[in-house]
């Protein structure tokens, strides 16, 4: 069997991708994961991931800082755990429980519960070709589909979850540039189903994310990435009536790393993100900056 | 060595952004300049003040004045909600009191920026009907 030990490493560094800005905390963990080579057959994930926020994008995407006593932090434990059943498809489900606290206008909002549950397949469905042949696939493409289930308490002033069932289905294409550099990018378009979580019948707009990732190998056991993301929500409709510039979009960079002893089913990584304060880009979003830890174990 | 070409990611990136589009228009709510709306089914016609120099995250007060369209009977406010549809926010004020033909609406939170909806439900000669302000919160 052919090893590819870049897929597993570069597509732990994918794992730690776009979430959306954790505005609430009501995002969506990033579909396009995979968290297992092709020679294992199962693997769990630990992750700790802080997310604090420095300000607030408006409907015109116009940036503004918090205020000198407001604050917005959240604290999540993930665990993902995943099995290979077939050498090309991975399915993979993810749990987390979390904590965010905020200082708003005077006013102390906290709240705390487990997040929504994700459901994943990843269908590793071509392999790039090496340079030297005429022919082949110019990349490496896996297909992707993910189910939220809405499992998150709702809480009203602190919402941790989206409220509503979501079906997404992707596309991750990769490259490789050098001997030791790939650029991958991934695309995932998702639907949510009608909810009432507000109290009234909500059809929130469908989401669009993308990311391109570019991956180094610096030493045959670390891989430093950086990475860019936007991600687009629709408009939504409440009550039957859609709501113009109720939208969001946000985009994020950042960097990471990734630590992974070719003879160790050990791996571990930590990545940063952060949501320019550039006004323009972003609308009806937080900024928000995210260090996320990850401990993976698979065989 | 063969040149790679990027085409894949240059599509693929394409594609993607192609969605991502301007909000709609709404507005910023500061004092000196007051919304104005006619309710749903044309009952009543409203003018929404903020209190302060304007709306802002965490608390607002506002004054709500209801004036019927073509009843002789004055509206009356029966409820207010405000919610932020794409985060799953949903908020109420704390009081709300009347006075002379209008409405305070006192303490009511808008947990971040972005784009809020204000509903207003009201009722007017027997009749029910509803009010919305959209409101860009800085």
């Amino acid at each position: 069997m052919k090893e590819r030990p870049w897929a597993a490493t570069v597509a732990a560094v994918l794992a730690l991708a776009p979430r959306p800005s954790q505005a609430c905390s009501c995002g969506v963990p990033g579909l396009d994961s995979a968290l297992t080579r092709r020679s294992e057959t199962w693997g769990v994930r630990l992750g700790e991931r802080a997310d604090v926020t420095s300000g607030g994008f408006n409907a015109h995407g116009t940036y503004r800082p918090l205020g000198a006593h407001e604050r917005d932090t959240t604290f999540d434990l993930t665990a993902l755990a995943a099995i290979r059943a077939v050498e090309r498809l991975e399915l993979s489900s993810e749990v987390g429980y979390g904590r965010s606290s905020a200082v708003m206008g005077g006013r102390a909002l906290t709240s705390s519960g487990l997040d929504d549950v994700v459901l994943r397949g990843r269908l590793e469905a071509l392999d790039e070709a090496p340079a030297w042949l005429e022919h082949g696939s110019p990349v490496d493409l896996a297909l992707t589909m993910g189910v939220l289930v809405p499992m998150a308490p709702f809480d009203p002033e602190r919402p941790r979850g989206l409220g509503a069932w979501e079906v997404g289905a992707g596309v991750v294409a990769s490259r490789s540039l050098s001997a030791r550099t790939r650029l991958a990018l991934s695309s995932e378009a998702a639907l949510r189903l009608p909810d009432r979580s507000l109290g009234e019948q909500r059809a929130l707009g469908p989401r669009v994310s993308t990311q391109l990732t570019l991956s180094h190998l610096v030493l045959p056991t670390w891989i430093a990435s950086a990475f860019s993301s936007l991600r687009w929500d629709g408009d939504s409709a409440i009550g039957g009536h859609s709501r113009p510039g109720s939208g969001m979009r946000v985009w994020q960079v950042g960097v990471g790393t990734t630590f992974n002893p070719n003879a160790s089913a050990w791996r571990t990584s930590v990545a940063v993100r952060h949501a320019p304060q550039l006004s323009g880009i972003s609308v009806n979003a937080l900024a928000t900056s995210t260090l996320e830890l990850t401990l993976t174990y698979a065989r | 060595m063969q040149r790679r070409s990027l085409a894949p990611f240059t599509l693929l990136a394409l594609l993607s952004t192609a969605c991502v589009t301007e909000p709609g228009a709404s507005a910023v709510l500061v004092h000196a300049h007051p919304m104005e709306r006619v309710s749903d089914r044309g009952l009543v016609q409203a003018t929404l003040e903020v209190s302060g120099a304007g709306v802002t995250t965490g608390e607002n007060d506002f004054v709500l004045t209801l004036t019927a369209s073509s009843s002789s009977e004055d509206p009356s406010l029966d409820d207010v909600v405000a919610t932020m549809p794409a985060h799953t926010h949903r908020a109420e004020p704390s009081v709300v009191e009347r006075a002379a033909g209008s409405y305070r609406i006192v303490a009511l939170p808008f947990a971040m920026s972005g784009l809020w909806e204000l509903r207003c439900d009201v009722e007017v000669g027997g009749a029910t009907d509803s009010l919305v302000f959209d409101i860009d919160v800085p």
